[in-house]
């Protein structure tokens, strides 16, 4: 068996943790043979994040990602630029205030950081909730192993909230829309905003 | 030098010198010794250190640990010796185009950090053992083999670039004002942190020849006349001093060294347990 | 408890664990943190780490602890390993044991910064003037980022030489589970057997001559000049060729050998590749195999000096290797020297990992 997961988001969302702590808990405390590498460059000024988690009950030859079975996603222009990556039928998390349109049928859109804020006035923290709704949807990792891995690599101090966000990332926020009707519920001009905003970042 | 001296600390089988007659560079490595001796200090506890050109050939004449290195780089290995084992004494001897030439960077460096380390520069505005080209202290106008015009580069004040960088002890000798180098050369090696001699040393083969001064005699009277001392200048107005060099300590202060820094600050602080 | 450690943390480990007590370095994308992390731990085990002021200084100044008998340190990525050519040639010359890492990245020159290479395998044996000799491993995986790192030491201590750990950007900030050891093979490097009175650096009685620590009672001369069993320059014809001689023949081929070879027993086809890339050479061997396609694998782990003997023993069976790296042919020239069946070349430097898939449509084709 093995599996791939790849993370994207924009810099300073923390995708790059949430990939460490994927395969933390996967391969420290869950036990499989894991592969995790990033692409950084001028992500930390905003740019495309992308974290790839290989995870195996065998040896891993080739460390990286060829066609992904699952992605995380916390932004648009991170999906459109590596959307290809993923399965046709690969399952996709994504934010579904920072993500409004993608073409896998198997997307769940969870308002990860929308909740996130109305619960703690930030969004710091995305990653690990988006850790939570990745275990329920695709049980690929524990929740005991992803809790232990929170405690280990977030910053002292903080891991209670962390653990906190993981939950409400675990427990079900609302109904998942589906990718269909969302798209109808999506205004051109509701678009054309985003994008302006997007473009602006 | 007297024979005790040449005779404890030389490696006979090493001599003569390669150094051309009139060079001034066995002149200031004679007051080095003595300076050693008159500490009393063990063979097995000095390190020798130079780089590239006449210079450079200096510690192989010595009875010490001794290393000539890459050109312009004696420095930093200087650096990893002294960091790695305090215990040792270390001397760096270059050349003016050596230190603040090619070596510039490790010299600028070395002076920042305050590393005990003594650097005795032989300066003789020139790269002698190549030819005689243009070295950054060649003074403008004189002629060098990469200068047949007269060098335009303004050169550097030794002196002032160790003070500039960092350095806490930083005096001006030359090879022909033998006392008063012995005492520079002393407090620069008991000097605890980065202490720079900058000595003016005569070369008649690659220097003199090309710029009016071909025997021995007129390049050492060429020091003698164009050189006063800081005690010297007292009261003296700037007219009265003209352009003369002088020489003398510059500076003598104290500062943290780095090597007692980074033992105190870094190493006894992570490794005792925080109160 | 296992780790999950990147290439550059298991790099740090390995040094750590070996003795690595001192780290000069300068910083530089992709190599920095093994800087970063020795500066937090090299003080807490009682050893220093300086950051000098470029890489030449940086390797200058390991040279100088090393001297002093400390097991020492550098890592740079492509520019600075242009830079520490010059002290690698003086620490072969010198005969002065250190461990230099190139995390390598695309050049030539400021390159690509943040994306992988393997354009340094020629630099890495002939980049300093002269002949001499140099000892090169090469990670493909985590775990051996950490054991190379402790094989470099005992290799740098025994044949007083440099060693170069050539690993890469894929490496440097992939993250595997590896498990540390426990007990750790160290072998310093050997003290002189004589007196003071007696001892000669670089005594031609042995192949390679123990060093002395400076401070320890022996003073000696040590010189980047050709020199003689004294350490004294010399450019007696007879003691030059007996200096470059010993040299040329201290590192023997066979002692220092390590391969990874497999499924080469029925192979008439082999994917020879080194480092990280080997991991897709792997894949796609492993692919093929599943087609019933007889294809072997093999990866010099010690890449310099090159495993000439063994490739052409190897090679006698097989109809082709295809040589995969990410450069635009650089080991391939050796194997064809050593080959004795037709030699393919599968490459590119364009800063992406050349993919499982990219291998198998080559050799399918």
């Amino acid at each position: 068996m093995r599996k791939e997961v790849i993370l994207v988001g924009s810099g300073g969302q923390g995708t790059l943790l949430g990939g460490h702590i994927l395969a933390e808990a996967a391969g420290i405390f869950d036990g499989y043979n894991v592969s995790n590498s990033g692409r950084y460059g001028a992500a930390a000024r905003g740019d495309v994040t992308v974290s790839e988690v290989v995870i195996s009950d065998e040896e891993i030859d080739y460390p990286k990602v060829t066609k992904a079975d699952y992605m995380i996603c916390l932004s648009q222009i991170g999906y459109d630029k590596y959307k290809n990556v993923l399965k046709k039928n690969g399952i996709l998390i994504a934010d579904s205030f920072y993500v409004y349109r993608t073409e896998h049928k198997n997307t769940h859109f969870i308002p990860l950081s929308e909740v996130v804020r109305e619960k703690t006035g930030s969004e710091v923290g995305t990653n690990i909730a988006a850790l939570g709704a990745f275990v329920r949807i695709t049980k690929m990792v524990s929740k005991e192993a992803i809790r232990k891995a929170v405690k280990e690599k977030t910053p002292k101090g903080t891991e209670d909230f962390n653990l906190t966000i993981f939950d409400i990332g675990l427990g079900k926020i609302k109904e998942d829309v589906k990718v269909d009707e969302r798209e109808q519920d999506l205004q051109e001009e509701y678009i054309s905003i985003l994008e302006a905003d997007i473009q602006q970042r | 030098m007297k024979t005790e001296i040449a005779v404890k600390y030389l490696r006979q089988e090493k001599l003569p010198f390669i150094w051309c007659a009139g060079c001034g560079h066995g002149i200031i490595l004679a007051s080095i010794l003595r300076a050693i001796d008159g500490f009393g200090w063990s063979k097995d506890e000095i390190c020798i250190i130079s780089g590239i050109g006449c210079c450079g050939r200096t510690p192989g004449y010595l009875d010490f640990h001794t290393l000539h290195t890459t050109h312009g780089r004696a420095l930093t290995f200087a650096t990893g010796i002294k960091f790695a084992n305090p215990a040792l004494k270390v001397i760096v001897v270059m050349g003016d185009g050596d230190s603040v030439a090619i070596g510039g960077n490790h010299f600028i460096h070395a002076a920042r950090r305050n590393i005990d380390v003594t650097a005795i520069i032989f300066n003789n505005y020139i790269y002698g053992m190549t030819g005689g080209q243009a070295s950054p202290t060649t003074p403008v106008g004189k002629i060098a083999s990469t200068a047949p015009y007269g060098a335009i580069d303004p050169p550097f004040d030794i002196v002032e670039l160790a003070i500039g960088c960092g350095a806490t002890y930083v005096a001006r000798g030359t090879a022909f004002h033998v006392p008063a180098l012995d005492n520079l050369i002393k407090k620069a090696l008991i000097h605890k942190g980065f202490s720079v001699v900058d000595v003016l040393s005569p070369c008649p083969t690659a220097f003199g020849r090309r710029n009016t001064m071909k025997g021995v005699v007129e390049n050492f009277t060429w020091l003698k006349e164009n050189v006063i001392s800081k005690s010297a200048i007292k009261g003296k107005k700037g007219a009265e001093i003209g352009k003369r060099i002088i020489i003398g300590e510059f500076l003598n202060i104290e500062k943290p060294e780095y090597t007692e820094i980074y033992k105190r600050d870094i190493i006894d602080k992570v490794r005792s347990p925080s109160p | 408890m296992p780790l999950l450690l990147s290439g550059n943390e298991a790099i740090v480990e390995g040094a750590l664990a070996s003795g690595c007590r001192m780290f000069g370095g300068y910083p530089i994308t992709p190599s920095s943190d093994i800087a970063e992390k020795m500066s937090l731990r090299l003080p807490k085990m009682g050893g220093k780490f300086i950051q000098m002021e470029d890489e030449i200084a940086s390797l200058g100044a390991c040279l100088g602890s090393s001297l002093t008998g400390i097991r020492s340190m550098t890592a740079t990525s492509g520019p600075g390993f242009s830079l520490m050519q010059e002290h690698i040639g003086f620490a072969a010359m010198a005969e002065i044991p250190c461990v230099i890492v190139n995390v390598q990245r695309g050049g030539p020159s400021t390159g690509l910064p943040t994306y992988p290479s393997q354009g340094d395998v020629m630099q890495s044996r002939w980049g300093t003037h002269g002949d001499h000799p140099i000892i090169v491993l090469v990670p493909f995986s985590i775990l051996e980022c950490y054991t190379l790192t402790i094989k470099a030491f005992n290799y740098s201590d025994k044949f007083r030489t440099p060693v170069i750990i050539l690993s890469d950007e894929i490496l440097a900030h992939l993250r595997e589970k590896i498990e540390l050891l426990k007990e750790i093979d160290v072998k310093v490097r050997n003290f002189p057997e004589v007196p003071p009175e007696e001892y000669l650096p670089f005594d031609s009685r042995y192949l390679v001559p123990p060093l002395a620590p400076y401070g320890k009672g022996y003073r000696f001369h040590i010189t980047g000049l050709v020199h003689d069993e004294t350490g004294f320059p010399t450019a007696d014809p007879e003691k030059v060729r007996s200096l470059q001689e010993r040299l040329a023949s201290k590192i023997p081929e066979e002692e220092v050998r390590d391969m990874d070879v497999r499924y080469m027993d029925d192979a008439r086809i082999c994917l020879f590749s080194i480092g990280s890339i080997a991991r897709s050479a792997l894949r796609a061997v492993l692919q093929l195999r599943k087609k019933n396609k007889k294809v072997g694998f093999i990866r010099p782990i010690t890449v310099w000096p090159f495993p000439y003997d063994e490739i052409k023993r190897l090679s006698r069976d097989l109809d082709v290797i295809y040589v995969c790296e990410m450069n635009m042919g650089q080991i391939v020239g050796e194997v064809e020297r050593a080959a004795e069946c037709d030699v393919r070349f599968i490459g590119k430097a364009d800063g992406t990992i050349i993919s499982p898939g990219e291998i198998l449509y080559r050799v399918m084709h």
